[in-house]
């Protein structure tokens, strides 16, 4: 090879070596152009913007009357609806039944279903809606971050009364097309109807979708209507329950609807009031823990009005304080981006 | 020049680059280098290294970022084809990579007309320096290829762990450390290496099985399916190819060592499964797991660099 032609080469070895730290920025790709790319064209869904901060969302609240068993409220104890951790609950109020204090009453129940299938179950009553909550792995980059805590962590991180798991919303993300985490958006990109939606507003209620976009549309004209406004969707599923009556479910919904599985749903059965549910299976084998159709069942049974099925087999699990219930008794903790936890805002001494 | 903000940006003399990049850009500083000192004591023919170097970086990068656009499971890129040049906002694969620079390797043989298998040699040690680099350089980018939460307290409180919430294991130390190890051995092995083409396998062989491990370490939810990642897809597939080769070479077919080394290798895929499933859904021991694990890749490796050894000195013999 002639001198020249080497020369030149060299010459282009080094500019190709000087390009490099202009060129290559990061080896996965950068969290705003993945987002930014999922976002493209995309059919957002305005569900407005949660602008009140809480002192002035106090001021608007209505005088309601409690019912039955209802807590008094307490708004001016609200936490507000971004990822501040609750209230330090009082770890001498845990017992193996329960906990209780002013602001939260959490009942728990555990029921043999069959040989090998057991239900946790925990009710929960709060006096304010900021207590049902989602905690996240890293609230700085809530739309792409991969850090993935255990439950136990984000439980113990976020001061959970209770906490149970979601729907792992940046695992897979594309296929989660709406999700909210404590009124910011994640996404809101519906692009198909494949999975069902569970919309908490800022009253604390459930709004479920079954397959349907315009039911998502129609949920968030209805609360801009009422003045409501989105704090956490769930892009999971399928809907369990809705209006009290069993959802048509699809049998085709992802991840093993057919077959018993170890699961985590969690419903509303009044008024802040709630029902959460993780059934353990004994074997991994499709011999023990529900299918979709039966945890629908369980948890129509239970009373409630809206049942929502989240992220199941392994990474099902329930933190109650000191106890955990997992979905595979024999499996470690998974790592998981997010958790839905219920808070206590009784003022810490 | 605009760069992305988000990314970790370093400023060196006064220019301002992506930290990550400058850290690759030296490793391929130094797998150039390492070019230029092989070609000189092999006596490849001059302008060898420029075109080598100038070959495998570009086929290395264009490939890289193919696969992984074709890989990417967060987004499906097909929706996004203007988004695959856009190679600024990041996103590549180490596999990719490798396979782009061992393309780059053969089109430079042709070109200067050298055996493929002498090229492959060199780059089979070349790419390490840079691939060191990539992974040091991966610790200035947070969140990324760590570990599952540590349970070892030695471990957890060692140079290796990230604490947080949880101690991770840096993996991209471990991997860095091991790559080192397996440079210094392909250095040492190229002193005796037979046949053209012979280092290049043992490459495929060991930084295969090394890489199934590595791969395992991390706990990211990057390019995975279910409880396995699709880095360790490709690391197992480099496995294999390693070992047809060895036993292509070793020209023995119905020897026992031929078919141990090509039984061994979906027994490798069998057992790697098992012991993934087991890291995901049991609370058995993880450091017993690992060490299964260790053994299970060792298998065929250690069988087709057997292979390759008998050939080396059956050939000496004759």
């Amino acid at each position: 090879m002639k001198m020249p032609l080497r020369i030149l080469l060299v010459v282009l070895c080094a500019v190709l070596i000087a390009a490099i730290p202009f060129i290559v920025s990061s080896p996965k790709m950068l969290d705003n152009v993945q987002v930014d790319l999922m976002e493209e064209d995309g059919d957002e869904i305005d569900f407005g913007r949660l602008l009140l901060s809480c002192a002035a969302a106090e001021e608007d609240l209505e005088v309601v009357e409690l019912e039955e068993g209802q807590l008094d409220p307490h708004p001016e104890w609200a936490l507000p609806l971004d990822f501040t951790p609750g209230n330090t609950p009082d770890p001498d109020l845990y017992t193996d039944e329960g906990y209780e204090d002013e602001t939260i009453r959490v009942k728990t129940e555990h029921r043999q279903l069959e040989e090998g299938t057991t239900a946790h179950i925990a009710w929960i009553q709060i006096s304010d809606p900021s207590q049902i909550r989602t905690a996240v792995a890293n609230p700085d980059k809530i739309k792409t971050s991969k850090s993935t805590p255990s439950i136990s962590t984000l439980a113990k991180k976020y001061n959970a009364v209770l906490a149970v798991n979601g729907d792992n919303y940046n695992s897979e993300a594309e296929s989660k097309p709406l999700v909210y985490r404590m009124t910011q958006k994640v996404r809101n990109n519906m692009k198909s109807d494949k999975r069902d939606v569970l919309i908490i507003d800022d009253q604390g209620d459930f709004h479920v979708t079954v397959r349907s976009r315009q039911a998502v549309v129609d949920i968030a004209n209805q609360l801009k209507e009422e003045g409501r406004k989105l704090v956490n969707a769930y892009s999971f599923g399928p809907t369990l329950v809705k209006d009290g009556e069993l959802a048509e479910l699809n049998p085709d919904y992802q991840y093993n609807p057919n077959r018993k599985n170890p699961r985590t749903a969690i419903g509303q059965t009044g008024k802040l009031s709630y029902v959460v549910v993780v059934v353990q299976a004994s074997d991994r084998e499709g011999r023990t823990g529900l299918t979709h159709a039966e945890l629908a069942g369980l948890m129509k049974d239970l009373g409630c009005i809206s049942a929502y099925n989240m992220d199941g087999g392994n990474s099902s699990e329930m933190v109650f304080g000191p106890y955990m219930w997992k979905g595979s008794e024999n499996a470690d903790e998974r790592g998981l981006n997010d958790a839905i936890y219920f808070a206590t805002i009784k003022p810490e001494n | 020049m605009y760069l992305i903000d988000e990314a970790v940006i370093n400023e060196v003399f006064g220019i301002k680059m992506y930290a990550f990049g400058l850290y690759v850009a030296l490793g391929a500083l130094c797998s150039l280098a390492v070019v230029c000192l092989v070609r000189r004591c092999w006596r490849l023919k001059q302008g060898t290294s420029p075109v080598l170097f100038l070959l495998s970086a570009l086929c290395g990068m264009v490939v890289s970022r193919l696969l992984f656009c074709l890989m990417n499971r967060d987004i499906n890129m097909f929706e996004y084809l203007h988004a695959w040049p856009q190679v600024t906002g990041g996103g590549w694969s180490m596999f990719g990579l490798l396979g782009g620079v061992f393309l780059g390797g053969w089109l430079c043989a042709k070109i200067t007309k050298q055996s493929t298998g002498r090229i492959w040699d060199v780059l089979s040690m070349a790419v390490f320096p840079a691939m060191i680099a990539e992974r040091i350089g991966e610790s200035r980018i947070e969140e990324f290829d760590l570990s599952r939460a540590l349970e070892n307290e030695l471990l957890s409180n060692s140079v290796l762990a990230l604490r947080g919430d949880e101690p991770r294991l840096r993996t991209y130390y471990v991997a860095a450390a091991v790559y080192l190890v397996l440079f210094i051995v392909l250095m040492l092995l190229a002193r005796h290496s037979g046949r053209d083409g012979n280092l290049a396998i043992r490459f495929l062989l060991l930084f295969g099985a090394a890489s199934i491990i590595l791969e395992s370490l991390r706990y990211d939810f990057f390019l995975s399916i279910s409880f396995v990642g699709l880095q360790q897809v490709m690391a197992a597939i480099t496995v294999a190819l390693g070992i047809g080769l060895a036993v292509k070479r070793y020209n023995r077919p119905k020897s026992a060592l031929s078919a141990a080394a090509i039984a061994s290798v979906p027994m490798m895929v069998g057992a790697v499964l098992g012991l993934e499933f087991a890291l995901d859904r049991t609370t058995w021991n993880k450091i017993l797991i690992y060490v299964l694990m260790i053994l299970s890749v060792s298998v065929p490796a250690g069988l087709g660099l057997q292979m390759l050894r008998q050939r080396e000195e059956g050939s000496v013999a004759q």
